[in-house]
């Protein structure tokens, strides 16, 4: 037996971790990391709440799936993204990240 | 005898704390290791460790799904991008790399602006009063102190993939698109650079 309250401290703790990695941060490659961390913390949340209704555990681990798939869709892009700029700048801290500046 | 059936009957919150510890050590590495692939390495623990929750929750197709996603794809995919980009140093410490930071003099022996730890003591600051907050409320809400049986029952796939072909069909197909569209997208942002530099130079 698992006490929920133990999983929901956890997720809490860690998207606190997460966001604190992503804004110390001045890496744009560590930021997207710490950002993935943040939403397994979601995740995390979602799989424990879930359980708090029986008949709604499907639902949030399903809600976790999409989290999921989304994840990997921004990761792709962003990824791209910082390689694209990296390439172009030779930088990958996101203060060097001017472009829009004008 | 006794003591060997409480420390059966207590295994899992065991093993959930021991979980719990290594992905916030982890998670907390990743942002302060200095090599980015050493932070990536340990964004692969805590991933792994996230897995082995979704388990003991009695999430375990979603426990596969997290290894298979995470660590078997996204991780893998931010080495490659390190890889790829060939910066040596992707290190959150660049003093002495930058030009501007060669001539600045070093303050108070950590090397970096003052701004910087200014900007790094704020962050804390964010991320501790969001934890606070969140942990305050839910403790006036009454967190619920649920035992819930640890990864027991039935296996998840067969209720899951009924949800995701009857209930929730709409938004698990949005969801294929999106992903296709990334996949497009990101290959469309990063394969730019050869065909832009060679028509622009």
């Amino acid at each position: 037996m698992i006490d929920l309250s133990y999983a929901i401290v956890l997720g809490v703790l860690l998207f606190a971790v997460g966001l604190y990695g992503a804004l110390r941060s001045s890496n744009a490659v560590r930021v997207l990391m710490c950002i993935e961390l943040m939403l397994n913390a979601v995740n995390i949340l979602l799989v424990a709440f879930a359980r708090l209704n029986p008949a709604g555990a499907v639902a949030g681990q399903v809600f976790a799936i999409f989290v999921m798939a989304v994840a990997a869709a921004e990761a792709a892009v962003g990824l791209a993204i910082v390689l694209q700029i990296v390439r172009q700048r030779g930088v990958a801290e996101i203060d060097k990240f001017t472009l829009l500046k004008g | 005898m006794n003591f060997l059936d409480d420390l059966v009957r207590a295994m899992p919150t065991l093993g959930f704390v021991t979980l719990g510890v290594v992905i916030l050590v982890a998670a907390w590495m990743v942002g302060r290791v200095r090599r980015i692939t050493h932070a990536a390495f340990f964004m692969v623990l805590a991933f792994t460790g996230v897995a082995g929750v979704f388990i003991l929750l009695g999430a375990d197709f979603l426990g596969v799904t997290q290894v298979l996603v995470y660590v078997g794809a996204i991780a893998v995919m931010f080495l490659f991008a390190i890889m790829v980009s060939d910066l040596k140093e992707l290190s959150d410490h660049p003093a002495g790399r930058l030009p501007e930071a060669v001539g600045a003099p070093p303050v108070s022996g950590t090397g970096q602006p003052p701004a910087r730890v200014a900007w790094v003591v704020l962050a804390g600051m964010v991320a501790l009063g969001f934890a606070g907050l969140v942990l305050a409320a839910l403790w006036r809400a009454g967190l619920p102190v649920v035992a819930v049986p640890a990864a027991s029952g039935p296996p998840t796939t067969a209720p899951l993939g009924e949800a995701l072909f009857t209930t929730f069909l709409v938004p698990f197909e949005v969801a294929s698109v999106v992903l296709l569209a990334a996949l497009v997208g990101a290959v469309v942002i990063a394969a730019r650079e050869e065909s832009g530099k060679g028509a622009g130079s």
